[in-house]
């Protein structure tokens, strides 16, 4: 008895180092943040705050000023809202704060005024669906629950705004390991469910921004 | 008749969210009415300017339909729903929420409200067949009208509320009363109109009052984060 004791007593503070190791791994990923980023406001008020968190040590943003300047020569700038499907940076025309965005839309031909917007932010997604008519005042209606599928898995996006959802970790690490694979988000309305397909152009160029912001060196 | 829906349509969007309760005035110290010279009006010497913020909706009406009110005077087509809590977005005024309301008889007179956050209006039309019958053309008289002067129930009292054009603004006190009418149930209202002393009764269907409750949530205004700077 006293043999099998000795042995565990021995590996009992390895087990806790190790155990300490992954709660502050846990701990300092964006992912276990979520709620501090919602009530910072702004991932780049929470990087200011908290900078051990990983996205903010290994990722650039605005709190890394030089870096994100020299990304912004790669890509292009545009004024209000860029491209659909091209990774940009698009100028606030208020604020004139430069944000990098990939703005896709997902719509049937034969309806083009109904259908789905997303907008990839690097760690948010905004998405709604918008129906109009001639005449008649556009609606949009935001999802009340938004499931990413990709490569045979499945990510739950949790919800930081109205019409604005939280990417995991794990989602960005599945894109920019597969930036050709579909995309799809299962987003839940009070109108229905909808399947929102995510062109491979827009996926990729979200990879690339991904890439670009060195978010493939948090993973 | 059409031109009635026209000017009603457009009224609903400005009302909803066009005026907002005094406590949203946030710019008042720094922008206050400002007297100017108007060099427009031979008459009107004293013109003012006021600076409104616009208004904000919190998060918790992620479930409501976005309107977009995008539709100018030129399309008066009001496909809005009925007694539902609608998120409205007005390029001029701001975000609000409201519940459009009707009431009225077929073919006949019509009361339709607009209970917004920040403003609520009342207006519509009576109808008086003056002829007709036995074989002659009926002919019907359509007046149409704006509610000057609101009363609401509130527990053992009620509230008067004086508005003007058919506008009424909301304060807390008039967001508690509606907030707090028994779900389930029908409510009522009277008002008086421009011009009359009298004081009409209206029905306001259950489905409305209840999503009163949605639109009068008790919450101060606060600009929820945008998406774009939680994501980067």
């Amino acid at each position: 008895m006293r043999l099998l004791a000795q042995p565990a007593a021995l590996l009992a503070p390895l087990l806790l180092g190790t155990i300490a190791q992954a709660q502050s791994f846990r701990s300092t990923s964006l992912d276990y943040n979520i709620v501090a980023l919602k009530e910072s406001r702004s991932l780049a008020a929470l990087c200011a705050k908290n900078p051990q968190i990983k996205e903010c040590q290994f990722a650039i943003g605005e709190w890394k000023p030089e870096e994100l300047e020299r990304v912004k020569l790669e890509v292009p700038i545009c004024f209000d809202q860029c491209m659909l499907d091209v990774f940009g940076f698009y100028k606030d025309p208020d604020t004139s704060r430069e944000i990098p965005a990939v703005r896709t839309k997902d719509f049937d031909g034969s309806a083009p005024s109904r259908g789905f917007e997303a907008v990839f932010y690097p760690v948010a997604l905004r998405l709604f669906r918008y129906e109009g008519c001639a005449g008649c005042a556009l609606i949009y209606q935001y999802p009340t629950k938004v499931t990413a599928k990709i490569s045979g898995l499945s990510y739950d996006l949790p919800i930081l705004a109205r019409g604005g959802y939280y990417m995991p970790g794990g989602l960005r690490r599945a894109i920019i390991n597969a930036p050709t694979s579909p995309l799809t988000l299962e987003a839940a309305t009070s109108e229905g469910d909808f399947t929102v397909n995510i062109s491979s152009k827009a996926v990729s160029q979200y990879a690339k921004m991904l890439r670009l912001l060195k978010y493939d060196q948090v993973l | 008749m059409k031109n009635t829906f026209a000017y009603f349509a457009l009224g609903l969007a400005l009302s909803v969210s066009g005026v907002p309760a005094s406590a949203q005035i946030v710019n008042a110290g720094n922008s206050p009415s400002t007297p100017a010279q108007n060099v427009f009006c031979e008459k009107n010497l004293k013109s003012t300017v006021t600076r409104v913020s616009k208004t904000v909706l919190p998060s918790g009406y992620s479930d409501l339909k976005d309107v977009q009110l995008n539709s100018d005077f030129r399309f008066p087509k009001n496909d809005l729903p009925f007694s539902q809590a609608l998120s409205l977005n007005d390029p001029v005024t701001g975000q609000s929420v409201a519940v459009l309301d009707q009431n009225f008889i077929p073919g006949g007179s019509k009361v339709s409200s607009a209970w917004g956050r920040y403003g609520i209006s009342i207006g519509g039309y009576w109808v008086y067949i003056s002829s007709g019958g036995f074989g002659s053309a009926v002919i019907s008289n359509i007046i149409p009208f704006e509610a000057d002067i609101l009363w609401i129930p509130d527990g053992e009292s009620f509230l008067i509320i004086k508005g003007c054009n058919g506008r009424f603004t909301v304060t807390n006190e008039v967001a508690a009363a509606l907030r707090n009418f028994p779900a389930g149930k029908n409510g009522y209202i009277r008002f008086s109109t421009e011009g009359t002393g009298s004081a009409v009764l209206s029905e306001i269907g259950n489905e409305t009052v209840q999503a009163w409750k949605k639109v009068y949530a008790n919450w101060a205004p606060e600009a929820p984060p945008k998406v774009e700077s939680l994501g980067f």
